[in-house]
């Protein structure tokens, strides 16, 4: 295995699971999501050097699985998606709150609601952030504070 | 402060960006403003809920490192690479013998460069040069000065004396 081998390897240890997190959510597909997360690694040994050179390794690996993740969603769908009853409910005691929270979340404009995602499932920085979606880092930091305003507002989790 | 700066400071630290430092001068003005305090401490809530809400998902297990497809793809990497390699010296190749015939076009002193030579069976080099140097009547500038001699330019011309007359052809004055 040669240089650049491990250190995509090491890459893929590191932020494949981010990177699998990201995409099933993105396509909404789990099988998707492991061929995108693939395909995301191939991409990147196509261009070792960039790999090697990017000031941020993992914005510039979700940028590319963002890219496929996009372009798969373009595509037609081949399968039907299994129907909600088949989908297994989360075994654990859950804050009642939360199903409120996701409902505001998907309510949010596409926008904020992938720079929310970006920043607070994967834990990318505002910076990185502003890598992946190819925008400043003033209108991440906008999106941001947008998105966690109309979230403040539907959920009204006032003290009194 | 006023309360534009306010509210970005405590968006930025819910969302877990402020600087420690201005973090630190954050939570002491935040002391003696009740209000601010709890905007401050709603924000945090909103924004602990939604990294629960986007956190959570089904557990899925990480898929075995393609090593196969990658290795495919380093070399195809490497093969475009010495591809374009190729085509590069070849076009390089190719640009400097359009640029030399461009800038250096055939004359006669070109023409009468030695070209290849045709050397019999059995016969030496030397004797093929004696033999190409008696061979004017083939030489390039003999058959350039052949040409150019019997070529005449302006032999004949359109001669169109007036406009109620005819044109015809004449010989050059």
């Amino acid at each position: 295995m040669d240089e650049a081998m491990v250190r995509v390897r090491a890459f893929y240890d590191e932020h494949g699971r981010a990177l699998l997190r990201y995409l099933t959510r993105l396509t909404g597909r789990a099988e998707t999501a492991e061929d995108l997360l693939q395909e995301t690694f191939v991409q990147a040994m196509r261009r070792p050097d960039r790999l090697g050179n990017a000031v941020s390794p993992r914005a510039w690996l979700f940028a590319i699985a963002r890219h496929l993740g996009l372009n798969a969603m373009r595509r037609p769908r081949l399968t039907v998606p299994l129907p909600e009853g088949m989908v297994a409910a989360p075994c654990h005691e859950e804050d009642p709150r939360l199903e409120q929270v996701r409902r505001a979340i998907v309510d949010l404009p596409e926008p904020q609601r992938e720079a929310l995602s970006l920043r607070l499932a994967q834990g990318l920085s505002y910076e990185e952030i502003a890598d992946v979606l190819e925008i400043p880092v003033g209108t991440v930091r906008s999106r941001l504070h947008n998105a966690i305003k109309n979230l403040r507002e539907r959920l009204n989790l006032s003290e009194n | 402060m006023d309360s534009e700066t306010l509210d970005r400071l405590m968006l930025d630290r819910g969302l877990g960006a402020l600087p420690p430092d201005c973090e630190v001068l954050l939570v002491a003005y935040l002391e003696t403003r009740t209000k601010a305090a709890a905007a401050c401490r709603e924000i945090q809530q909103t924004v602990d809920l939604a990294r629960r809400a986007l956190a959570e998902g089904p557990a899925q297990s990480l898929p075995a490192f393609p090593a196969d497809r990658l290795m495919r793809a380093r070399q195809s990497y490497w093969v475009r690479r010495v591809a374009k390699g190729v085509v590069g010296v070849a076009a390089s190749i190719l640009i400097g013998f359009w640029t030399h015939a461009m800038l250096f076009p055939a004359t006669p002193s070109n023409l009468h460069q030695p070209g290849p030579t045709l050397i019999a069976q059995g016969e030496s080099p030397r004797d093929s040069q004696a033999n190409r140097e008696d061979a004017g009547f083939w030489s390039g500038r003999r058959l350039y000065e052949q040409a150019s001699g019997t070529q005449r330019p302006f032999s004949r011309r359109v001669i169109w004396d007036s406009p109620v007359s005819t044109p015809h052809a004449g010989d050059a004055i």
